[in-house]
């Protein structure tokens, strides 16, 4: 009876990590030591002197995250000069994702920012990312500004509502985003 | 003279509209887009059936392997009182390659596209919240939500969504 108490106490411990999503306001969870395509470790020290830090989960296989590769590399080169630093991460563990595939796509697409690979998948879990692409903002205060998606349509065309602009141009004039959470939506990371 | 011969083909498209709206087409017709509180609608209407409501798109892998199987399904069990409703959330650009796909797998199920196109809007009015592809409810007989499959980046078990068919089935 006591082992299954205890074991009950367990499960819903666990439960209750993995169950507790990140809210606006949390420090953002740390990271470090992740290896990137350009073979070095990265982690988020490393951008100390970013006043916002975009993190975004994506990957190789996926055709939504494939969709918003150039409205990355656009939103890069449109903010670098305000102090903003995109960093991509993959956690996805498929053939096609591993760091040589992740390289590779880096070079046709012509990325102008880190591309980081975890295939322990720790970093997705503490931010609770679920699909590819999956964007958090962390603020100067290293505190999660936005969350969400990039836009409101895959179809660069089609698009609307630039929300993770939008945040950004808030965020940098020290006011909250318009929309500080927007669904995020894309390919399921597989988790193992 | 020009506004008399315009008239009866307006009112002739209106009514062509209206029709389209009320009913999925067969593959090969026009495929009607559904939002929300439309899809709620349709489910209602199968009142005394069991509906299972396939959420799925083109870019979706574990979707398109999961299709072959809903499809097999639906006409497997239609005649026991399944209702498969298929629901693609695809960029307006390709919805073509989702007619393929229906022209495929869709001709025994009633087929719709979600009205919002590919992005946060269609997940937030669907209410599904992990953003993620493949997404199915199961409503019973009473039209009860009885349980949702969600993927987690993985197919759904066609083998555990059977299942759990027959058991609303018998």
């Amino acid at each position: 009876m006591k082992t299954m108490f205890s074991l009950a106490i367990l499960i819903s411990f666990v439960a209750g990590v993995q169950a507790a999503p990140l809210k606006i306001g949390d420090a953002a969870p740390n990271f470090s030591g992740i290896i990137g395509i350009d073979d070095k470790e990265h982690g988020l020290a490393d951008y100390r002197d970013n006043p916002v830090v975009v993190l975004v989960f994506t990957c190789n296989h996926c055709p939504v995250a494939k969709a918003y590769e150039d409205r990355l590399v656009a939103l890069q080169k449109d903010y670098e000069a305000k102090g903003v630093q995109l960093v991509a991460v993959n956690v996805n563990n498929l053939p096609e994702d591993r760091l040589d595939k992740m390289k590779e796509r880096a070079t046709s697409k012509a990325f102008n920012f880190p591309y980081l690979y975890d295939s322990s998948q720790k970093i997705g879990r503490d931010y609770g990312a679920t699909v590819t692409p999956h964007v958090f903002v962390v603020d100067k205060n290293r505190k999660i500004a936005y969350m969400g998606a990039i836009d409101d349509n895959m179809q660069s065309d089609a698009v609307k509502k630039h929300y993770l602009r939008n945040a950004l141009d808030a965020i940098l004039a020290g006011k909250k985003p318009p929309r500080e959470t927007t669904k995020q939506f894309g390919c399921g990371i597989k988790y193992e | 003279m020009m506004r008399r011969v315009i008239c009866p083909f307006v009112v002739l498209a209106f009514v062509a509209a209206t029709a389209c709206k009320q009913q999925a087409a067969s593959v090969g017709d026009p495929i009607s887009t559904i939002d929300a509180a439309g899809l709620d609608e349709v489910v209602k209407q199968q009142h005394g059936r069991v509906v299972l409501v396939d959420f799925w798109g083109t870019w979706c892998g574990p979707c398109m392997q999961l299709f072959p199987h809903t499809s097999a399904m639906q006409r497997e069990l239609a005649n026991r009182g399944l209702v498969v409703i298929t629901v693609a959330l695809e960029p307006t650009a390709q919805r073509d390659a989702a007619r393929r796909a229906l022209e495929e797998h869709g001709k025994a199920t009633k087929n719709y596209f979600a009205s919002y196109g590919l992005g946060p809007e269609a997940f937030e009015a669907f209410q599904i919240s992990d953003g993620a592809l493949p997404h199915l409810r199961l409503y019973d007989r009473q039209g009860r939500l009885v349980k949702t499959f969600t993927s987690g980046g993985r197919s759904v078990d066609p083998n555990q969504l059977r299942q759990a068919v027959e058991v609303l089935l018998q």
